[in-house]
């Protein structure tokens, strides 16, 4: 990673000597907030080892938090391939040369963005369950997941298009492809290569949002989140059980953001003349949820 | 709907709370945001490796890890903070790592041309960061800045599973009460929407502006 601009000359002797003593000084703050935490962990007995043990054992949790996990990673990669399907047929519709149809396309991406993400997965469960039909939690969290991350994706390939220049488009009916054809076979695969990093910072924004179907949906999904809260009530160690699975999460996230990383350096090193999306795939998940 | 007519107060109620909620954690996400950006592109070390680890943790965890952790954790350890100042904290923290990555690329789009610049005429580090960087990489923050405070916006929804009365807690609590969920939620969209829809314009102008003044 560039550690971006060098703001300063190469330090000469007395700016390095202040550099060693902030070095020292914030090692110095840095230890005594530790240790003020580590403190009152103590003092509360937080950290006693019967409050832990189990959560190290296998047939203890282990298992049960690896199944909440496998439904956590299911959900979102059911969510993400529906999100994936919606998406496009937003973007092709706020990108139609029918009108109507990019209004309509237009007011429903643009509202579902609006739309807190609790909200839709509350009103999905709500909507679904009294006049279409009885589904399982998971299928209420999906359908939430899929409506809101659909609209987002629809605007990370919009933003994607609008960056590849209008002579692609203007190539492509030169030759005589249709309006469609252009979208479909010359802008959208090139928008789409393009946007995979940010794509895959959406779906770990995506991963997260799992967890909401463990507290606004009754009865709350079989997720990871879940499954910790019932593992810390039975044992009587919330706390604990909550830092282990915020640990479990933090460990595929981190995993996933620098495979998105890793893809972004990669397209850098091959982008042949594609302009740079605007997007700084880093932040494109708007939602920051 | 006129159950969502009848029921103004309550949202007019809720509307405040999730303002105040949203304006209190923005104000703590800018200064944890700014305090971790600032170490993250400081020369020294330690400081560079606990911005590095805060963005980290802070950004792959759940919102909803962040509530509850705090909820169940804060009275363990002996601090008992009330649902709403719980909520500032959670959402604060979770925001700040955001915002921290927002401003620390917003210095890193200022061409390195310009450093160069303002170092080859001699100014010291401070008067670099102060007059040429600083105002070039806050303009180009304000438009992403507006995006996070949109998210937070809605984020803040999600206090309501630790019982704040924000629009989303009143409209659960008004959905069991009336039976009426389906327009009792239309209702609280059209709260949010007061706030998201507005500020997304205004991002949108913000957003234009400054391409233009490239």
């Amino acid at each position: 990673m560039s550690d971006g601009l060098v703001l300063a000359d190469e330090l000469g002797p007395r700016g390095r000597r202040r550099v060693r003593i902030a070095t020292a000084v914030s090692l110095v703050l840095l230890a005594a907030l530790a240790f003020v935490i580590v403190r009152r962990f103590q003092a509360k007995g937080q950290l006693d080892w019967d409050r832990w043990s189990m959560l190290f054992s296998w047939e203890k949790s282990g298992h049960f938090l690896f199944d909440g996990l496998l439904v956590t990673l299911k959900a979102a990669l059911v969510a993400m391939a529906l999100a994936l399907v919606l998406g496009p047929l937003g973007t092709f519709g706020r990108l139609s040369p029918i009108r109507p149809v990019r209004v309509v396309a237009t007011v429903l991406v643009e509202l579902l963005r609006a739309t807190p993400l609790v909200l839709m997965i509350y009103f999905s469960f709500v909507f679904i369950s009294r006049y279409l039909f009885d589904l399982s939690p998971f299928w209420y969290l999906v359908t939430g997941l899929a409506l809101y991350n659909g609209a987002v994706i629809a605007e990370v390939f919009r933003a994607g298009i609008a960056a590849l220049g209008r002579g692609q488009r203007e190539a492509g009916l030169a030759i005589g492809l249709s309006e469609f054809q252009v979208q479909w076979r010359i802008l959208f695969p090139q928008a789409a290569r393009n946007m995979l990093p940010a794509l895959v910072n959406q779906l770990v924004t995506l991963l997260k949002d799992t967890s909401l179907g463990a507290v606004v949906l009754f009865p709350p999904t079989d997720d990871l989140l879940s499954r910790g809260r019932s593992l810390g009530e039975f044992y009587r160690n919330q706390l604990q059980t909550l830092i282990v699975v915020a640990a479990i999460y933090i460990v595929i996230n981190y995993a996933l953001s620098r495979v998105a990383r890793l893809l972004q350096h990669r397209r850098r090193q091959t982008a042949v003349a594609a302009p740079l999306a605007t997007l700084d795939p880093e932040l494109a998940g708007d939602a920051a949820t | 709907m006129s159950v969502v007519f009848d029921n103004l107060d309550i949202y007019w109620a809720g509307f405040r709370t999730t303002v105040s909620l949203t304006a209190y954690s923005f104000m703590l996400a800018l200064a944890i945001g700014v305090v971790v950006a600032s170490c993250k592109v400081s020369p020294v070390v330690p400081l560079r490796a606990f911005a590095t680890t805060y963005v980290n943790i802070v950004r792959n965890t759940p919102l909803t890890v962040h509530l509850i952790l705090l909820l169940f954790g804060l009275p363990k350890l002996g601090i008992l903070l009330g649902p709403f100042t719980t909520a500032v904290i959670a959402l604060g923290i979770y925001t700040g790592a955001f915002v921290a990555e927002t401003v620390r690329s917003g210095i890193n789009t200022v061409g390195q041309g310009q450093v160069e610049a303002a170092r080859a005429i001699g100014l010291p580090f401070t008067s670099t960061l102060r007059l040429v960087v600083l105002p070039q990489a806050l303009r180009a923050t304000v438009a992403p800045l507006g995006s996070l405070l949109s998210a937070l916006v809605r984020n803040s929804a999600v206090a309501y599973v630790i019982s704040v009365l924000d629009i989303m807690g009143r409209a659960d609590r008004l959905s069991v009460l009336t039976a009426q969920p389906i327009p009792v939620l239309i209702g609280a969209a059209m709260a949010y929407y007061v706030i998201t829809i507005p500020l997304a314009f205004a991002i949108n102008a913000l957003d234009n502006r400054q391409r233009i003044a490239r």
